[in-house]
């Protein structure tokens, strides 16, 4: 009896044992860094802390540059996940032979192996007003100066930096889409729709496209924090104001007045309470949608 | 083939549990104090000594890899390491491992200046003073206001000169044939030429706008010595204004700032904007050779001057090769290290060496440069030389620019 | 049986052949573009200046790539010191992503695939230096473990969630049929889960080993300066030096990845180009 006891806690322990890699290889260095940062803010740890103070949670919430930043930040991650998601979901549902194409698989792979800052140069030689699209407009004689082009980096609506995260996480989303299709089949789906008298129009469109959408939300939710969080393409690619929350986040850490770190610790802690609340939140959505 | 895979990587798993700490050992405790150059010299020998510095620009780094370092291995037996990092990079890692409680670091020689040296002289993050200690302290021109003070901050020996620059404008020639020489004239020009001038969000266009905000509180030495708010807030409210009227002719109608002197040298090259600048007065030459700037590419400073200030080299208090990072600053301010990078080819970095205490020799090579082209030499600028005001004004104007221009409609 | 030959083999379902003519005509265009985004950088990687209007570099010498070799600037040392971490961090996070991928859809609380997106929610300040201050304690800073453990938080935060999501069904019945057939926990890996999941590996896998190959902020952070990865040696160039340098700098850290890609495609092709 007590071997069959422990063979079961064996067998239980050595089941559940992921759960202690997420505890100690994510949760726990997750923990430290929001105690440390909440500590930082509160003036209870740090060189220069001089004691339990909420002047700088203060100063954080009152500078008005948050709500814009806030503000500006969703729009940009919006719409990155808005272009991704309409590319890649394009491909994976309209290309039968581009899921099966090598060209396609390289050019993606080769993408995803491409840094954030390197796209952002690439992007700026391109798209810059100096850049390659502006010198081959200069030379069909479509401009006469730089400052003829149009402005697409360091742009008002940041296009050039849509661009940029876009084509950054583009890849990471097409692959996971395109992987997603052969794991749940849906051309079943399709040939379902169709043989209840849909066209392929509506099969594809109303059918299952949506079922993607459901299925691939997690990507989705990803590749929208992950735009969120993006520094090297908004810092080259966008302007000073509005600037995406990291870049300002990151530059006020490194301002020349030591005294504002703890300004920039709040602002980090509000960021993860309200992105963290955001995903509980969208898991908790999900849920109740996939019970239903 | 998946039973390979998985061993594989199951291997691979198992090495990485049994990957090494690379950690620097500490070195021997040789007391610093009372020892001599002679005993410093000799622990350091067959040392590795790790330098952090900005390494954004290739010859800078070729200066530093290819000759320092062969020459540090041949004289004095040390292996140099170069590590990149400065600014809010250096300052972040001090804060956070001297709060951790960090006694051996890993780095042994910071190149600082400014606004770096005062944050980490706030967080008392520096050995010293050593500078008496090295042997070629003799030649450092300590007279010279530029060297002893940096940032309205007397040195008092925690870090050690380097070089010495003058912050220029540069301009295309082939395109600007009479350069604005003031204020009033920049402004003027401006409105003639709209979008085709502007200056960075960084340390080289918070520098212009001290250049100009000497001129806003009454010349020249109007800002020395330690911070006036009443001062800073007279003439900042005169800076601003002056800017608002400038910005939108500015390139993109000022509602953009290049992030950095190396995007605004970028839209010099492209024909974007006529101007650039740079913190370095020998820079020009250098990076036209490079291909940075254009050939036609010419540098000046403005009538009512620019700021000078040296750059140095400081010990973290945390240095874990104290010994050799001393000889590394002895040799770096040696007279063979600073004629190397004054040559316009190597760096075109100014001397912090009095040329009436070098030996006559090197005094005439000093004198003698070769390769400075693009701009007037550097005696004719330092008449027109600002010393660096105390760097609270460095950080207030940083963030009265982004609330009174950048985020102003 | 696979479920998208019950129907018939997948060729069969086209949605339209207008749709295809545009996509295929869409994917030439696009690769175009790929080849003359490269092009521009190994021309301007080969010369020196570029100044406007001119397509080509205003000297193409070769300089920056002779400068390169001869400032014997530790290229080689870096690339490979990257390699083995991302190989590792890779490797670590793949086994131990898989592990929990599989563990988490049994798991009725969902607060542990919480915890997997957590890391993703973190901004980049509060990683670089909260965790500088934690691997500080541990004694990991400017260490290669340290360097791993880090890169290892994000890579196994993300390969536990593409596993858990991407999971496919026909695995899970596979696990069925092996354990009614008496098959221990071994046998589950090895004949149900294993040759069914090998192409989700080696896509978790590369995507785990780019983001430690490509990373920067924790490599510099964690590392210290000290530890000499590649992009250490480059990003300075691609953010500060001249357009050339940065054009020669961005090859060098992709072209390693194309090449390794270009193998991974081959492997990744023959899964979703033939029935298993």
């Amino acid at each position: 009896m007590f071997s069959n006891i422990r063979r079961h806690i064996t067998v239980g322990v050595i089941q559940d044992s992921w759960k202690l890699g997420l505890l100690g290889l994510i949760a726990l260095p997750v923990l430290w860094s929001l105690l440390y940062s909440l500590a930082f803010s509160l003036g209870l740890t740090g060189r220069l802390a001089k004691g339990w103070t909420t002047e700088h949670w203060q100063r954080a919430l009152m500078d008005g540059f948050l709500a814009r930043t806030i503000l500006h930040s969703v729009y940009v991650a919006f719409a990155v996940t808005c272009v991704v998601a309409g590319i890649s979901l394009s491909i994976a549902a309209f290309g039968a032979e581009l899921r099966r194409s090598r060209l396609l698989l390289i050019m993606l792979l080769v993408q995803s192996g491409t840094p954030a800052v390197v796209v952002a140069s690439q992007t700026m030689n391109w798209f810059a007003s100096g850049g390659m699209l502006s010198r081959i407009a200069f030379q069909c004689g479509l401009v006469q100066s730089p400052n003829e082009f149009p402005a697409i980096v360091n742009d008002t609506w940041s296009l050039g930096t849509i661009l940029g995260i876009s084509v950054t996480l583009l890849p990471l989303a097409t692959l996971y889409f395109m992987n997603l299709w052969e794991a749940i089949g849906f051309e079943r789906y399709c040939r379902l729709a169709k043989q209840l008298g849909c066209s392929s129009y509506q099969a594809t469109l109303k059918v299952v496209i949506p079922m993607m959408i459901q299925r691939g939300s997690s990507m989705l939710v990803l590749i929208f924090l992950l735009a969120l969080g993006s520094y090297e393409i908004p810092l080259l690619l966008g302007r000073q104001s509005p600037q995406m929350f990291s870049v300002a986040l990151q530059q006020r850490t490194g301002q020349f007045n030591l005294l504002n770190r703890p300004q920039a610790f709040a602002l980090a802690t509000i960021y993860f309470i309200a992105c963290s609340g955001l995903l509980l939140l969208y898991l908790r959505q999900r849920r109740r949608v996939n019970e239903r | 083939m998946m039973r390979n895979l998985l061993k594989l990587l199951l291997c691979a798993a198992l090495v990485s549990l049994g990957f090494s700490c690379k950690r620097p050992e500490p070195a021997l405790e040789l007391n610093l104090d009372s020892a001599d150059w002679d005993q410093i010299s000799t622990a350091a020998r067959g040392r590795t000594v790790r330098m952090m510095m900005w390494d954004g620009d290739p010859l800078i780094n070729a200066y530093m890899r290819d000759y320092v370092a062969s020459q540090v291995k041949e004289q004095f037996d040390l292996q140099l390491e170069i590590i990149g990092g400065q600014g809010n990079v250096l300052v972040n890692k001090f804060m956070l491992e001297l709060d951790a409680g960090r006694k051996v670091g890993d780095i042994d020689l910071v190149w600082i200046n400014g606004e770096t040296f005062y944050q980490l002289r706030q967080l008392k993050a520096l050995y010293g003073p050593f500078t008496d200690k090295l042997p070629n302290n003799r030649y450092i021109d300590w007279k010279n206001p530029f060297i002893h003070t940096d940032f309205q901050q007397p040195v008092d020996g925690y870090e050690c000169p380097w070089g010495n620059v003058q912050m220029a404008m540069i301009y295309d020639s082939s395109r600007v044939t009479t350069p604005p020489k003031n204020k009033e004239e920049l402004l003027e020009w401006v409105k003639q030429n709209p979008g085709r001038f502007t200056f960075d969000n960084g340390f080289t266009g918070m520098t212009f706008l001290k250049s100009l905000l000497y001129e806003f509180a009454g010349g020249r030495d109007s800002l020395n010595g330690p911070f006036d708010e009443a001062k800073y807030q007279a003439a900042s409210e005169k800076l601003w204004a002056y800017i608002q009227q400038l910005k939108p002719y500015l390139w993109k109608k000022g509602e953009t700032f290049p992030e950095g002197v190396a995007q605004l040298h970028q839209l010099l090259m492209n024909g974007e904007v006529d101007f650039s600048m740079s913190n370095n007065d020998g820079e020009v030459d250098n990076k036209a050779k490079q291909g940075v700037l254009p050939e036609t590419a010419r540098a000046y400073v403005l009538e009512s001057g620019t700021i000078r200030n040296s750059h140095y080299v400081g010990i973290p208090i945390n240095a874990p090769n104290k010994e050799a990072a001393l000889v590394l600053a002895n040799f770096l301010i040696s007279p063979e290290a600073q004629f190397k990078k004054a040559t316009p080819e190597v760096w075109g970095d100014g001397t912090v060496l009095a040329l009436d205490k070098l030996e006559p020799e090197w005094k005439s090579k000093f004198e003698s440069v070769p390769g400075r082209e693009r701009v007037a030499p550097r005696p004719e600028l330092e008449l027109k030389a600002l010393l660096e005001p105390a760097p609270e004004i460095m950080i207030r104007l940083h963030e009265d620019f982004r609330k009174r221009i950048i985020e102003s409609k | 049986m696979n479920a998208s030959t019950s129907q018939g083999s997948p060729e069969s379902w086209q949605p339209y052949s207008w749709s295809m003519r545009i996509v295929k005509l869409g994917l030439f265009l696009v690769f175009a573009i790929f080849l003359l985004n490269i092009g521009t950088l190994v021309l301007l990687s080969l010369g020196s200046g570029w100044s406007y209007p001119r397509l080509l570099p205003d000297q193409v010498d070769g300089v920056p790539w002779m400068n390169l070799f001869q400032s014997r600037s530790g290229i080689l040392r870096s690339s490979l010191v990257s390699l083995g971490i991302s190989s590792i961090v890779a490797s670590v996070s793949t086994i131990l992503g898989l592990w929990t991928g599989v563990g988490l859809r049994r798991a009725r609380s969902k607060v542990w695939l919480y915890i997997a997106y957590l890391p993703f929610v973190l901004s980049p300040v509060t990683v670089g230096l909260c965790l500088l201050d934690m691997s500080i304690r541990l004694g990991l800073a400017s260490t290669y473990s340290g360097v791993i453990w880090a890169q290892s938080i994000f890579a196994y935060g993300f390969v536990t969630i593409f596993f858990c999501e991407t999971w496919d069904v026909q695995i899970d019945k596979r696990v069925h049929l092996v354990r009614g057939l008496g098959g221990n926990s071994i046998d589950v890996w090895r004949h149900a889960i294993l040759p069914r999941a090998w192409p989700l590996i080696v896509v978790a896998w590369t995507q785990a080993a780019l983001f430690s190959w490509l990373d920067y902020g924790l490599v510099s952070v964690i590392g210290g300066g000290v530890i000499p990865s590649l992009t250490l040696s480059m990003f300075a160039y691609l953010r500060e030096a001249s357009v050339n340098q940065a054009a020669q700098s961005a090859m060098i850290l992709f072209l390693p990845s194309l090449i390794s890609f270009v193998i991974a495609s081959f492997l990744l092709r023959s899964k979703w180009g033939k029935e298993v």
